[in-house]
């Protein structure tokens, strides 16, 4: 079954939300699409990224079966990060997704 | 008549017992026996001094005899245990052996067949000759698939043994016969006199059963075999307080590892060895039994860190290989082992893992084996494995795979791991990726593959 955007917005936020009671970061745990990924402003660091999107891809496996790689080169060299906010990551992982299937 | 000195040893010991193998015992007499029934056999075959002897066996009276056997015969033994047959053949190809022995298991007459060199004698084969000294010829994985062949001088290798007193001991020979840590085992136990327990297969359950039934006083064996013992609860079903001595090398021991190990077998003492298929087996002092810092306390061992990889320079270091080029030696002859160490203050190295295995996370270091020893502290995991995997954002990102005790909720099993790891570990060094691979994470030797298993 193709996740709508809905179903994607949800992986993303319960990371988060998940990540910020376990580190006890209420900004976190309280994220929204707004919430900075990414830069001075964002409550993660590198190793917080690093691992949120490795949880993000390890769900999007396994509750959808589609196995991808989210920080490839590509991604990283874009002008505008797509791990700028939860929303631009959102649909950054939307278009991965129609990419992955074609 | 013995014309080496184990061999005239293993005669004077006569009625001891030496070899315990399922229902069957036998004698030093017995060894001594059979050694001089090789001895005719390989003379009646005119096996020239210095020919390439490939042993397939795994360990045996008959094995060993062989082995023995062809050292007093001055020949190059190169014993390969393995059940691959296409890497039987390889090795074969890369010793360049001239004579194939097939001694299989319960098969009472040796095969013995010629076989066409693949090229003329090699110049260090050609070396030893001369100095009518026998060789062994062992092998490591290269990178590229092809084993490499090594070849030490048997005479100076086995020299060191000649000092070893004579020991009422049992003896469990774990280690395979065509590795080094194996046959350092055996050369030990025979030079001292010692009763070697062969046990039928290397599975927890049976090495313990064959520790109770032979009140075994020494065990050798690596960390992944001690931590599938405790995992398998051997310990409990079978008394092995007869166990003083275990010793363990061939890879990290992760600290909380030997913490369970000391708390379920507390009347053993826990001695770590070090050598490697090039050097040899070096003489080491652990710190304490429950600790894994070691220093290297060898007469014929020189040793040095030069950025933080163990270098060692020993008497019975190999003299070369057959079929690769000496890229891992210094032209003055320091070996460069591969193996991480930190060292304290007072001389006693700790052995963190192997070179090519670090995990470079954002320019951060990360050793293998502490991460792994961290996980091995949550009661839930049985045995994992940690390694890098390339990661756009900082280069290497941390990744373990993990076998569960009990298969539960793998995803609040997943989170409570990572959350166990932020109490002790820096965040670069918490696995960013988990997974549960359903395969178990060693090789048939006992020893973590740093290959994910897929």
């Amino acid at each position: 079954m193709q996740p709508d955007r809905n179903a994607i917005a949800t992986i993303v936020l319960n990371t988060l939300h998940e990540m910020g009671e376990d580190l006890d970061r209420p900004e976190l745990a309280s994220a929204d699409e707004s919430t900075r990924l990414f830069g001075a402003r964002s409550p993660l660091d590198s190793m917080n990224l690093v691992n949120f999107i490795a949880d993000v891809e390890e769900r999007l496996s396994d509750d959808f079966r589609i196995d991808i790689t989210l920080a490839n080169q590509s991604a990283m060299s874009r002008t505008h990060s797509p791990f700028r906010r939860a929303s631009s990551c959102i649909d950054y992982i939307m278009e991965c997704i129609t990419e992955h299937k074609t | 008549m013995a014309n080496h000195w184990l061999v005239e040893r293993i005669f004077e010991f006569g009625d001891r017992a030496c070899f315990v193998q399922g229902q069957q015992a036998s004698t030093y007499a017995d060894l001594a026996g059979e050694i001089a029934r090789f001895r005719s056999f390989f003379q009646k075959q005119k096996i020239a001094p210095g020919a390439i002897v490939a042993l397939e066996a795994d360990y045996s009276l008959k094995a060993v005899a062989a082995l023995l056997a062809l050292f007093e015969h001055k020949a190059i033994a190169a014993p390969i245990t393995t059940t691959s047959k296409a890497e039987t053949e390889s090795r074969i190809r890369e010793a360049n052996a001239c004579w194939r022995l097939t001694l299989s298991e319960g098969d009472s007459s040796p095969k013995l067949q010629s076989i066409e060199p693949q090229s003329p004698p090699h110049q260090l084969v050609t070396q030893l000759t001369e100095l009518n000294h026998p060789g062994l010829i062992l092998f490591s994985s290269g990178s590229t698939g092809t084993p490499k062949a090594m070849i030490h001088d048997a005479h100076r290798l086995l020299e060191p043994f000649s000092k070893k007193r004579t020991r009422r001991l049992s003896i469990l020979i774990f280690l395979l016969f065509d590795h080094i840590g194996g046959l350092n085992t055996l050369f030990n136990g025979l030079a001292s006199g010692a009763k070697i327990v062969i046990p039928a297969s290397r599975e927890a359950h049976t090495v313990a059963q064959a520790i109770e039934a032979h009140k075994v006083k020494l065990l050798p064996a690596s960390p992944t075999f001690l931590n599938l013992l405790l995992i398998s609860g051997a310990h409990e079903k079978h008394d092995l307080s007869s166990l003083r001595f275990i010793t363990y090398g061939t890879e990290p021991m992760p600290q909380s590892l030997l913490k369970r190990l000391k708390a379920a077998l507390p009347d053993a003492n826990f001695i770590q060895t070090f050598g490697t298929s090039e050097t040899g087996i070096s003489q080491t002092v652990s710190r304490a039994s429950s600790s894994t810092q070691i220093k290297i306390d060898d007469p014929d061992t020189e040793f040095k860190i030069v950025d933080g990889e163990l270098w060692l320079r020993s008497r019975s270091q190999i003299l070369g290989y057959l079929n690769h080029e000496m890229s891992r030696f210094t032209p003055d002859g320091w070996f460069k082992t591969g193996d991480t160490v930190v060292e304290s203050g007072d001389g006693f190295l700790t052995l963190t893992g192997r070179r090519e295995d670090l995990i470079n996370v954002g320019g951060e270091k990360v050793t293998p084996s502490e991460v792994e020893s961290v996980l091995l502290e949550i009661p839930e995991v049985a045995d994992c494995l940690v390694f890098g995997e390339s990661n756009a954002i900082t280069g290497q990102n941390v990744a373990a795979q993990i076998i569960p005790k009990n298969t539960t909720d793998l995803r609040a099993l997943k989170r409570r791991i990572k959350n166990h790891c932020r109490e002790s570990l820096a965040p670069y060094k918490i696995p960013a990726r988990i997974t549960f691979p359903e395969k178990a994470l060693f090789s048939s030797r006992f020893k973590k593959s740093r290959t994910p298993i897929a």
